[in-house]
């Protein structure tokens, strides 16, 4: 049995082997991925800003809304007759098959005011936001579809 | 032409007009040595192609926020022992010890190695891959790429006294494995 090994004899010799043309085309397919994915994340970080602005503008559609009735009251309250009047209101709306969003005049001052406000928000909205956000409130479980 | 200095390559991967051509010559000087490094750690050809490319497509996103604090080769072979660990932990999902992926290797480096070549080779990366992984990848490092305890400290975060250790250890482990067998 030999009882010394000489690593000098190895050097840097291997025993792999490598496909002739693999460093020719490495760099070219590399750089063309490379650049695929770039482009790729960059149009999701795209995405993702569109739909937080989006989101962002219907928290504060919300917030505006539950501040305004809130304002209405005494003491950060909301008045009784403003929640029975968005009771009753939602229930007519039910009733006779109408979109909680479509503007009824006959409603209280209160809730016209918000619906103005809806109104001025979604008027400086542009046509892909509004598009964006219809479709985000089509695919929300929760959003319940009006009957037809 | 002679080869371009990493600073010209890095200045030219930092402009937006020059990015491609930068990152091209980035490649073509780098791209041989970390793939036989990484072939040295995943052994199979397809999977350090992987791993390589998966290297230089980090190395495209990230080069802007390069800041210069190490040397770019350092940062280069860290990038590609990372990717090598991550790829070969992925295995471990299928097979279940450190023994298994070595049993692993071990088979691939047989089936893929050079019809007819000298059998002390083998035997050779078999004693290389039956390390563990630390004291394989000092070895890799030092042995193929003759880089300096500094640098290697740069690229597997370690100590400089604790890499010449495991160096020590690995060439001796790697002795007695040839002699043995």
């Amino acid at each position: 049995m030999n009882t010394d090994f000489d690593f000098k004899n190895i050097g840097k010799r291997t025993p792999y082997k490598v496909p002739d043309d693999f460093f020719d085309q490495i760099t070219e397919k590399t750089l063309m991925e490379a650049k695929r994915r770039d482009i790729r994340s960059r149009k999701i970080r795209r995405l993702w800003f569109s739909v937080a602005s989006v989101a962002s503008v219907a928290a504060l559609i919300v917030f505006g809304l539950f501040a305004d009735i809130d304002n209405t009251g005494k003491g950060g309250a909301i008045p009784l007759d403003t929640l029975n009047n968005l009771t009753s209101l939602n229930d007519t709306s039910y009733e006779n098959g109408d979109s909680l969003l479509s503007p009824d005049l006959n409603s209280p001052s209160g809730t016209r005011s918000n619906r103005s406000e809806i109104d001025k928000v979604i008027s400086n909205m542009s046509d892909e936001e509004i598009k964006l956000l219809a479709d985000i409130s089509y695919n929300d479980l929760f959003f319940e579809q009006p009957q037809q | 032409m002679g080869e371009r200095s990493d600073e010209f390559i890095l200045s030219m991967c930092k402009r937006v007009e020059s990015k491609d051509a930068g990152f091209t010559l980035l490649m073509n000087k780098y791209k041989e040595k970390i793939y036989w490094h990484i072939r040295r750690i995943v052994v199979s050809h397809h999977d350090a192609q992987d791993v390589l490319q998966e290297t230089f497509i980090n190395v495209y996103r990230h080069i802007d926020k390069f800041e210069g604090k190490s040397k770019l080769y350092t940062w280069l072979y860290r990038i590609a022992v990372n990717e090598s660990i991550r790829l070969l932990n992925n295995k471990k999902i299928d097979v279940t010890s450190y023994e298994e992926i070595c049993d692993y290797l071990v088979n691939t480096l047989r089936d893929t190695s050079i019809e007819g070549c000298d059998s002390i080779l083998i035997k050779f990366q078999e004693a290389i891959l039956k390390l563990p992984e630390k004291q394989r990848m000092v070895f890799n490092l030092r042995y193929y790429e003759e880089l300096s305890y500094e640098d290697i400290s740069e690229i597997l975060n370690s100590s400089v006294n604790a890499l010449k250790t495991n160096y020590h250890l690995a060439r001796e482990k790697v002795k007695k494995y040839i002699l043995n067998n």
